[in-house]
């Protein structure tokens, strides 16, 4: 008996090696993502946890997830969309659990996250204003967080977020906006 | 419009990302000193947030992510090859055994059929509904079993009914009541009397009437009863 496999409405993949073949493109496009999305994945998870050990392992749990379901997200802007939120809300994850831990280990004391190995922006920034800041980012809303860090992201314009993000423009600059506005008045 | 208003004018411009205030807004600054020193001191505020973000997402990235990331996708890909060789045949045949095990597991242990015994002419018909109905069975894991030491007989509340005058009587019996049922219901359909003989009820005779004798109730006395609470 031969073996079909359905993988598109109105195609059928006939035998293993026509199977394999769509497997190793699927496996060829996915490596070509990770070139722009890897990093992407990395940096919006450091943007949540500032820690690069933690970022690193979020964006690999997300980049392997997302090579799981690559199937249905070989679309580029929803594969990044997809990615982004799924890297963000693992952030988010890791840095609830990371605190509960912390809280657990230290309680009582005011814990906060240090960035490792600080980049130029960071020293010319002091200290204590990024403490606050941080402080600040993690009090605002998380679909304003989401939208200023990836606006913040080198390389990524506010069309490109919008995209990604899958809302309009519009709705990109008044999250940017409120988010601006926000960690203005506690940083007053 | 007071220096309040102008502020939060400069402050939404700013936080909107424009470069330069316009319009009023820059007459006013340039009027007013105050203001002008509130303008500078949040370009700065606004300046020195966006460098602090821009610093907390823009960290050089790890040059171990993908190479950790390729080791991950590769287990990833043998594993789902071995699911797919080994693993998924091995498991479906797997199922199907233990779908059969359940399957013979069950037909043993099934409740014994039941025998319906063939339909008979009641005359009386009517005093069969009179009849109690009961069943002799217990309910395991949502299966009707016989229990065990009783017969499997079920006596379905259905399996005596009259409708219509002179529609057949059908009675549900356990297996090894069917045989004499049969016999029983073939000699009443071939005899009538004895079928009348045995709906009628029995005359009561003398010599069965038990004989008892007076009580007598010696030392007896009647006391009028007292208005006592």
């Amino acid at each position: 008996m031969r073996e079909l496999v359905l993988t598109q409405p109105g195609r059928v993949l006939e035998g293993p090696s026509e199977r394999e073949s769509e497997s190793s493109r699927a496996h060829r496009e996915f490596e070509e993502r990770l070139a722009e999305c890897g990093p992407l994945a990395f940096r919006v998870a450091y943007g949540v946890l500032r820690n690069a050990a933690d970022a690193e392992d979020v964006a690999q749990e997300a980049l392997l997830k997302a090579y799981r379901n690559f199937g249905r997200l070989r679309e580029p802007t929803r594969f990044r969309g997809w990615l982004v939120r799924i890297a963000f809300r693992m952030a988010l994850d890791r840095w609830r659990s990371v605190k509960r831990r912390e809280k657990r280990e230290a309680p009582g004391e005011e814990l906060e996250h240090r960035a490792i190995g600080p980049s130029a922006e960071e020293l010319a920034a002091s200290s204590e204003f990024q403490a606050r800041l941080e402080r600040a980012m993690e009090e605002l809303p998380e679909k304003f967080r989401m939208v200023l860090l990836l606006s913040a992201i080198q390389g990524y314009t506010l069309e490109e977020v919008s995209g990604m993000l899958g809302i309009p423009m519009g709705t990109v600059k008044s999250r940017l906006f409120f988010a601006r506005k926000q960690l203005a008045e506690k940083l007053r | 419009m007071s220096c309040e208003g102008y502020r939060d004018k400069l402050i939404d411009a700013l936080a909107s990302g424009e470069s330069s205030p316009a319009g009023d807004i820059l007459a006013h600054l340039r009027a007013c000193g105050e203001c002008k020193k509130f303008y500078e001191s949040q370009v700065h505020l606004f300046g020195t947030i966006d460098s602090g973000v821009r610093a907390m997402v823009n960290e050089t990235v790890p040059v171990s992510l993908l190479p950790r990331l390729r080791a991950r996708v590769a287990d990833a890909d043998v594993l789902i090859g071995v699911w797919r060789i080994y693993l998924k045949p091995l498991a479906a045949t797997t199922a199907i055994a233990l779908l059969l095990c359940v399957f013979l597991v069950r037909r043993e242990n099934a409740p014994a059929r039941l025998a319906v015994v063939p339909t008979v002419e009641s005359p009386t018909s009517k005093t069969a509904e009179s009849i109690p109905t009961r069943e002799i069975t217990a309910s395991v894991n949502g299966v009707r079993r016989a229990m065990p030491g009783k017969p499997p007989i079920v006596h379905h509340p259905n399996s005596v009914r009259i409708t219509e005058p002179g529609e057949r009587l059908q009675v549900v019996v356990g297996r090894e009541e069917a045989q004499g049922l049969v016999m029983l219901a073939r000699n009443i359909s071939q005899h009538p009397e004895l079928g009348q003989a045995l709906l009628q009820p029995a005359a009561m005779t003398e010599d069965l009437v038990p004989a008892s004798q007076a009580i007598k109730i010696e030392d007896l006395a009647v006391l009028p009863l007292t208005t006592q609470e």
